[in-house]
């Protein structure tokens, strides 16, 4: 019995799928950050889950074993970007493909003229062209999520 | 090196193969809302930016709104919800507060952006407010739902509805949300929830944690001056925040990082 238990210790019961929620995930050989990834992981990339290990999870994928922040894990698949358009298009696929980090976040999200409905319906109490501006700003999660994790990296800085 | 290209390509293939195998409309997150629901959330939560930022106006700084942007966007890639497009803002208020609408709208105060010395604490703040969008705190408070035959649950179709009545009704519904942001506040559970969310986000990112530590000392002595008193009225005590992180910091020694100090200096404190 005390060795089924070592046993048990020793060795995680696989078996659980879970699924990248994050852009990217670090798969690491220790449960501890700052070391070399493995390789790094896709959203929507599905995962066996082991043991945890603090805020770390053991996984295997495609032949491989290392450890992910259980934060970048959801137990289903991950949804497709949502849209205002009454058309399901997913967007985050044409958002990667463009050549320059900074995008329309409204044209990326393929928002129509209609899409301004609320603002209407909220009359003198709301700035839709404030809320659009803020659009505006937005980024490529690509670009956005290399700039976060690149203490380096720089943004555009032209108005 | 094959079989590191090889689990590359498989990866690969899994990652373009999820979307065809989610449904278009699926229930999501363990069936608690529908793709209905996520766009109604956009919408709702749309306009509720819009109000906020009728009453405060946007920082003129257009290098700093980027870099909140953009930073922000990299967090909410890693930990937000995948289905939803993530805005952030800084709003031209003094006060020292962070506003998450539905939908992914946030807005932080001037105020909170001067207190802040790094970019490991801006990191803390924006994951805070991404965990309660992720946790739909304001969406599951107000019932809204994007399909269903009450007022509340019909507002996919309320949004911009011809009749006076619907307008009235998401006039309402917006003004109850404008009440919850800056008067009522969410549960103390959920803001407790939303940092430790923010605690794990930090150490997973690879920044340190321990700007949270440093964040809610700066906190806790505006409060002692009289100041943030909206946040102090709408967040649990700062003692029992610290507590939280103190804890995770005891259970992972090694989750200092990343501060970039220089970077936010640049960019947020010109």
């Amino acid at each position: 019995m005390p060795f089924l238990l070592t046993m048990l210790a020793l060795f995680p019961a696989w078996g659980a799928d879970f699924y990248v929620k994050s852009l990217k995930a670090p798969l690491l050989p220790e449960a501890r950050n700052g070391v070399p990834p493995i390789i790094q992981l896709e959203r929507g990339t599905k995962v066996e889950a082991g043991k945890q290990e603090g805020p770390f999870t053991a996984v295997k994928v495609a032949g491989q074993s290392g450890f992910v922040n259980k934060l970048f894990l959801t137990d289903r698949p991950p949804e497709a970007k949502s849209s205002l358009l009454k058309q399901e298009i997913d967007i985050s696929t044409k958002a990667r493909r463009r050549a320059s980090g900074f995008t329309s976040a409204a044209a990326a999200r393929g928002l129509k003229e209609d899409s301004d409905a609320i603002f209407k319906t909220l009359g003198d109490d709301a700035d839709g062209a404030a809320v659009k501006k803020v659009e505006a700003w937005n980024v490529a999660e690509a670009a956005a999520a290399d700039f976060l994790g690149n203490p380096d990296a720089a943004i555009e800085t032209t108005p | 090196m094959i079989a590191g290209l090889l689990a590359l390509t498989i990866s690969v293939t899994s990652a373009q193969d999820f979307r065809m195998r989610a449904p278009k409309v699926a229930q999501l997150n363990g069936a608690t809302y529908s793709a209905a629901d996520v766009k109604a959330e956009i919408e709702f939560g749309r306009g509720l930016a819009a109000r906020i930022l009728n009453t405060y106006p946007l920082v003129g700084d257009v290098v700093m709104q980027k870099y909140v942007a953009t930073l922000g966007a990299g967090l909410a890639a890693q930990v937000g919800r995948p289905e939803l497009t993530f805005h952030f803002a800084v709003i031209d208020s003094p006060d020292v507060n962070a506003y998450a609408c539905p939908g992914g709208y946030i807005l932080l105060t001037h105020g909170l952006v001067k207190l802040l010395a790094n970019e490991a604490e801006l990191v803390g703040v924006l994951a805070h407010e991404i965990a309660h969008v992720n946790e739909r705190h304001v969406v599951k408070k107000l019932k809204l739902k994007g399909k269903g035959d009450s007022a509340v649950d019909g507002l996919g179709a309320m949004i911009g509805g011809a009749t006076a009545s619907f307008r009235v009704a998401i006039q309402t519904l917006s003004a109850e949300a404008m009440k919850l942001l800056f008067e009522e506040g969410l549960m103390a559970s959920e803001e407790v929830d939303a940092d430790k969310i923010a605690i794990r986000a930090l150490h997973a990112t690879g920044h340190d944690v321990n700007a949270w530590v440093t964040l809610l000392e700066k906190l806790r002595k505006n409060l002692a001056a009289g100041q943030a008193k909206v946040l102090a009225k709408t967040h649990p005590k700062v003692e029992d925040r610290m507590q939280l992180v103190h804890a995770y910091l005891k259970n992972n020694p090694n989750a200092a990082g990343r501060t970039n100090e220089q970077r936010f200096t640049r960019y947020a404190h010109p």
